[in-house]
């Protein structure tokens, strides 16, 4: 699931940071944070483990199988230790988890659940990587340049295809990528060719234009090669991707790259325009701010203007924002994963969920939970450390 | 590369010429995408999408020519797009469309047919009529997107707001109670519930509605803070007014505008959420139409039956309608 | 006009639809759905390519399946065929192109007249990885496990038949069996013919089964559950070369899925289950393929555990009604895309055992005739049906239910996930009346007999309470009977079964095991099992 879908609406919208103590300085700070986040984390676990007592579900019945007996079905349990008392099985799993054990699954074969999240983690913290990469990568020029050309053709376009994307559900998106790259990459390889070809021949054409308006042909020219390049890079090297599974990292980054570029796709989407927007209408804000037009009065060049006065000061907001967003990827990569067979947290936690593995749930809500509250903090401590106001002012 | 009319000297092509040219050649590649059934279905997705944007920009442009430069076709475009969806889905049993709920009644329908004068978008597996169903399917898409909001925007925000006054230990309760729901992964939220609760509208309102809540406390906390300061608040305070009345009579009214164009959106990321929890079959589930159901439905058959894949079109139209008219009001809002 | 003077927008996009066009107009196969409602003719397709070679050395395969399994262990209850076979290998393997039970560790298993003793000869040379000979005493202590009493076996049930088993000499074992049966060696195809090393700790056997436990080709490797299933090739078999390096299997529960993961070439072996047409569409498209007969159909809810009073699928009289008002004709069209047989009988009408089978005609008047007089007694005309939570299972409930109502029924479907569905089946408690799927539904031509063990009283796969004295009989008969005499046996079961609906039927299709032609010599064995010991690929 693009984790945009469900991602709850505008946490990304409002500033963290609450519960400050009025003048304690940095570590007094830093420590009501701690305590703060222990405490979340304590109440996602209790929550959690009720929530998941109310679910029916059976995990022997999915360890034997269609073709077993009831009497098998009895005895197993009894061997799993799940005819004791509800509230028994979850003292010990909690004794457990401060010896930093997370007991085993339930689902056969059993094994450690720790080692089991162990494996899956870093999956999902690559694709969390590389679509905050990616996202960046294409956002900001976007936003600099939508911010520059405010109100223009390009911002307006860029604009449209953005509410496009966000209106793009994950799943569908993911859909659209398999069947487009990986059952039609020679149809894409061709359409990159006509995309070349057809940008070359509008840049031909509006470079002439310009230099019979004597404008300088300049800026078609980058636009234009711009995407006629892109174009020929589709067609020359577009990889052939795999339509499933995961290659991990020590079997070849070429590989590994491959197997999770159309899912970081497909994440991307979403955080592509929430960041363009955020940080467009930041630099919009700061543009208009005296001393940018100052600069601009003073004749400096349009990059430097761009760069370092409006978009050092706006990316503030983007960075909490971008923090955020690898908090909510951390749950949020699980239609993804079901699509592309990924094995990370999120399908576990989709498969445990279904099987009635409770041990599994319940440890892979605790991790998510640990490290969305975790960056979020950090956000906060980082926030306050930059900006001591925020120590001191109670919002 | 815009072309800028005062820099373009020597004649140019007349404005008509300009905006209707991009919409005619818009129609016509949509056209040819639609019925031309040896092109690979991908080829055609594309010409489609290429079609539409140039429709798009022409009539833009006719519509600027007309109304003023300022005109902003894609909000109204949304706008009536909205007004379309919802009208269809309350008049969804007037209107006089072929059978799409019951698939009793659809047996001797042809199944997977193609768009005909009969059947407009075509049959779906049980015979029933997609574009019945479509329309059908709104109703639940946008029950569940309004009642998700309803709900969980009336408890957080009268969560948000009591915090934002009261504070103190209220605040702090409310706070980590906010946190926690926030840090719990919302699809174990969900599927946990819909394990709990049978798969009917209500209880997805409800599931979804609980999600919901923390950001609407977040906002209106905020924003209620804000408003708690200012000084028609404090006479309120001193002229010895009850709490409930500064809450209901001089806070709330003051943070529902911003409230409001949030929920907005957030109907959106709901209508998102249902189709994604139905494609994962967690959600109401067929043959009572939803267009994520009938998406999830239509992944396995697309690629022969193209016209399955229609309910996305309108969840696309939706979703970009709802986000475009709420930061329009947003914008205008903290503009004004 | 001039050049210049066009919009470049336009041009270019004039261009760009002109360049997309042609693009597209490469080619494209005509959508033709898939057509084929044989089921017994050209059960399989390659496989006969020889055996593996040295020269025919290296490469890997991945095996895509439908579920992930819990188990390695043949004796720990649902376990993972496919990669167990590469580790196990099996004493007899039933070659569906032949329809025979062969030898495969053994040498010969042969029975006495009346099928009640079995004498089981194995080769000499056979061993386990480490060099232990597979012997008679091992191949006892392997079987006694899936009879133990606390045995977690698939195959306990049949595994008891055997009432005494006897070490001849270091190679012979004689199986003693309570009672006739003559498809005897069907049990030695199965998990309780995996044969697992005695010396290994049988607590091992269930994830990560060590390199002395099997005598097959392959050796475990590694196991990462929802994600693969290694075994790489031993680097000495007793049996001969292995062509393959290893062997992976992966599961995708998606059907579509699985296909494009087959389509692709990610995959060089696909199992077929669930979705009969997208199994169509693969054989169409040319791959190699074994057919596993499957019979579709409904299963009424006759009581189990604490439904045991309150399920309506006990009365005889809504059955009917139920297998009446259900047109096989139309459900094939729409639930299978019309692959499958519409057809109530037992088994295909081109299946040898199909000597003038005659099911329950579709009779929609009748079975109104006896909805009222169901009602009349007292039924208030509802019905719970219950599916599991996947697409193809919810589209059948769907049809069936919407024939139900032009009949006066009320039928709701409610949808399980896997763990809930299995318990409710297992140990009733779901309150359900009917239930799609729900496993064991196969006429098994590798065991006729076992069919029958479904709605025998005490057979092993009788899970909704079914009990009837003269189906009872008939499984007692079959088990007994010759070859020759099934047929008509069948067609007294269908009699029988005519009159009491123990299943509502509605077609005859197959499940579907297929691998790429560029994968040769691989040995389509029992359900959905491919033994890839002696297959190579092809460069």
């Amino acid at each position: 699931m693009t984790a945009t879908e469900i991602r709850p609406a505008g946490k990304a919208s409002l500033p963290a940071g609450r519960g400050r103590t009025r003048r304690g300085g940095m570590t007094r700070y830093v420590l009501a944070r701690v305590a703060r986040l222990l405490s979340i984390i304590a109440g996602v676990t209790f929550i959690s483990f009720f929530l998941l007592k109310l679910t029916p579900g059976d995990p022997v019945a999915t360890a034997l199988g269609p073709e077993a007996t009831p009497e098998q079905v009895e005895r197993l349990r009894a061997s799993l230790g799940l005819d004791r008392p509800a509230w028994e099985q979850y003292l010990d799993w909690l004794g457990g988890v401060l010896h930093g054990d997370f007991g085993t699954t339930l689902t056969q074969p059993s094994r450690p659940v720790g080692g089991e999240l162990a494996a899956r983690l870093p999956v999902t913290l690559q694709l969390i990587a590389l679509t905050i990469v990616l996202s960046l990568a294409i956002s900001i020029p976007l936003a600099v340049w939508s911010a520059h050309r405010a109100g223009r053709t390009f911002d307006r376009a860029v604009s449209s295809v953005l509410y496009g994307l966000v209106a793009l559900p994950g799943f569908v998106a993911a859909l659209l990528l398999v069947l487009v790259f990986v059952f039609h990459a020679d149809a894409a390889r061709t359409a990159g060719l006509a995309v070349a070809g057809a940008a070359l021949a509008m840049t031909v054409v509006a470079a002439l234009r310009s230099r019979r308006a004597r404008s300088s042909p300049l800026p078609p020219l980058i636009g234009g090669g711009a995407v006629a390049a892109v174009g020929l890079a589709v067609y020359a090297l577009l990889p052939d991707f795999p339509r499933q599974g995961f290659v991990p990292l020590g079997e070849g980054v070429g590989a590994n790259l491959t197997s999770v570029a159309l899912p970081v796709i497909a994440l991307t989407f979403v955080d592509i325009a929430v960041f363009t927007r955020l940080l467009r209408g930041d630099m919009i804000t700061e543009l208009a701010k005296p001393h940018v037009l100052a600069s601009r009065a003073k004749g400096m060049s349009t990059a430097h203007v761009l760069l370092r006065e409006s978009l050092r000061p706006s990316m503030f907001s983007l960075i909490t924002v971008v923090g955020l967003t690898i908090g909510q990827l951390i749950g949020g990569t699980i239609i993804v994963e079901h699509i592309f067979r990924l094995p990370g947290v999120g399908s576990l936690l989709v498969a445990s969920v279904r099987n009635g593995d409770h041990p599994v749930v319940q440890a892979a809500i605790f991790v998510i939970a640990t490290v969305y509250v975790t960056v979020n903090s950090l956000i906060d401590i980082a926030y306050a450390y930059l900006d001591p106001r925020v120590r001191q002012v109670n919002s | 590369m815009t072309v800028q009319p005062t820099k373009a000297p020597g004649p140019r092509l007349p404005g008509f010429v300009r905006g209707w040219l991009p919409l005619l050649l818009g129609g016509a590649l949509v056209g040819t995408a639609l019925s031309t059934p040896m092109v690979l279905p991908v080829v055609r997705l594309a010409l489609a999408v290429l079609g539409l944007a140039f429709a798009y920009a022409g009539a833009a442009r006719l519509l600027r020519a007309r109304f003023g430069p300022d005109f902003d076709p894609g909000l109204w475009l949304g706008v009536a797009w909205l007004v379309l969806i919802v009208l269809a889905a309350a008049t969804a049993d007037l209107l006089p469309l072929p059978e799409s709920l019951d698939p009793s009644k659809a047996l001797t329908e042809p199944t997977y047919a193609a768009p005909s004068a009969a059947h407009l978008l075509g049959t779906d597996q049980y015979g029933l009529d997609i574009l019945g169903q479509i329309v059908h399917g709104a109703r639940v898409s946008l029950i569940v997107g309004l009642g998700g909001v309803l709900i969980g925007g009336t408890i957080g925000t009268l969560l948000g707001l009591t915090a934002s006054y009261l504070r103190g230990r209220v605040d702090g309760v409310v706070g980590w109670g906010t946190d926690v729901l926030l840090s719990f992964p919302p699809l174990v939220l969900l599927m946990a519930l819909a394990a709990v609760l049978e798969p009917r509208t209500r209880n997805i309102c409800l599931a979804l509605g609980i999600l919901v809540i923390p950001s609407f406390v977040r906002l209106s906390r905020a924003a209620g803070l804000k408003v708690a300061g200012q000084p028609f608040v404090l006479m309120a305070r001193a002229l010895g007014a009850t709490r409930r009345r500064i809450l209901f009579r001089e806070i709330l009214p003051n943070i529902l505008p911003s409230v409001l164009s949030y929920a907005l959106l957030v109907v959106a990321i709901l209508i998102v959420a249902e189709a994604s929890l139905s494609f994962l079959g967690l959600s109401i589930q067929r043959p009572q139409p939803t267009w994520g159901n009938m998406i999830a439905e239509a992944e396995a058959k697309f690629q022969t039956h193209p016209f399955l894949l229609a309910p996305a079109v309108p969840l696309f139209l939706t979703v970009y309608s709802i986000n475009r008219i709420g930061d329009f009001l947003r914008a205008g809002k903290d503009g004004g | 006009m001039s050049i210049e003077r066009m919009s470049p927008r336009v041009l270019g996009t004039g261009l760009l639809a002109f360049a997309l066009l042609s693009a597209g107009c490469v080619s494209e196969s005509g959508p033709d759905g898939p057509k084929s409602q044989k089921v017994a003719s050209n059960l399989v397709r390659g496989g006969d390519e020889g055996v593996c070679t040295p020269d025919r050395a290296g490469g890997s395969v991945t095996i895509t399946e439908q579920n992930e399994y819990a188990t390695l262990d043949p004796a720990g209850g649902s376990f993972n065929f496919n990669p167990a076979q590469q580790i196990y290998s099996s004493l007899m393997r039933w070659n569906p192109a032949v329809s025979r039970h062969d030898p495969l560790l053994a040498e010969s298993l042969t029975g006495n007249d009346d099928h009640t003793v079995w004498t089981l000869k194995l080769r000499e040379s056979a061993v386990f990885g480490d060099g232990t000979p597979l012997d008679a005493e091992a191949v006892i202590a392997s079987v006694e496990r899936h009879r133990a009493k606390d045995s977690l076996s698939t195959w306990a049930a049949r595994a008891r038949s055997i009432s005494a088993m006897k070490a001849v000499d270091e190679h012979t074992v004689e199986f003693t069996l309570a009672s006739p049966w003559a498809e005897f060696p069907y049990l030695l195809g199965t998990g309780v013919g995996m044969i697992t090393n005695p010396k290994v700790d049988p607590a091992r056997l269930a994830s990560k089964p060590p390199a002395a436990a099997g005598a097959g080709a392959f050796v475990f490797d590694h196991w990462t559950p929802g994600n693969e299933l290694v075994v790489k090739k031993k680097a000495q078999w007793w049996n001969g070369p292995v062509c393959l390096d290893s062997i992976r299997v992966i599961a995708q529960v998606d059907s579509k899925a699985r296909k494009d993961t087959f389509t692709k070439g990610e995959a060089q072996v696909f199992v077929g289950t669930a979705d009969l047409e997208i199994s169509q569409q693969v054989i169409d498209e040319g791959a190699h393929h074994a057919k596993y007969p499957l019979r579709l159909g409904l299963t009424p809810n006759f009581g189990i555990g604490a439904d045991a009073k309150t399920t309506i699928g006990a009365d005889r009289t809504v059955r009917r009604a139920l297998q009446l008002a259900l047109d096989p004709k139309l459900m094939s069209d729409r639930i299978t895309g019309g692959v499958a047989e519409p057809t109530t009988t037992l088994v295909s009408s081109d299946s040898p055992l199909n000597q003038g089978l005659q099911g329950v005609a579709h009779d929609p008047e009748e079975a109104k005739r006896l909805v009222a007089q169901a009602k009349a007694a007292g039924w208030d005309g509802k019905l719970s049906v219950m599916a599991l939570n996947q697409p193809n299972n919810i589209a059948i409930g769907n049809q069936a239910i919407a024939q139900w109502k032009t009949v006066g029924i009320e039928a709701e479907l409610h949808t399980l996930e896997l763990a809930d569905f299995v318990k409710a089946s297992i140990l009733g408690g779901g309150g359900f009346d009917v239930m799609v799927s729900g496993g064991g539904n196969q006429p098994l031509p590798e065991c006729t007999s076992c069919d029958l063990d479904q709605y025998a009283t005490k057979g092993a796969g009788n899970r909704v309470g079914y009990s009837n004295p003269k189906m009872d009989a008939l499984a007692e008969k079959l088990n007994a009977a010759q070859p020759e005499q099934r047929p008509a046996l069948l067609k007294e079961v269908q009699a029988v079964w005519n009159e009491d609906i123990p299943r509502i039927l509605y077609g005859q299709q197959y499940y579907l095991a297929a691998w790429s032609p560029k994968l040769q010599g691989a040995k389509p064995s029992r359900l959905l099992t491919i033994d890839l010991s002696q297959a190579w690929l092809t460069r």
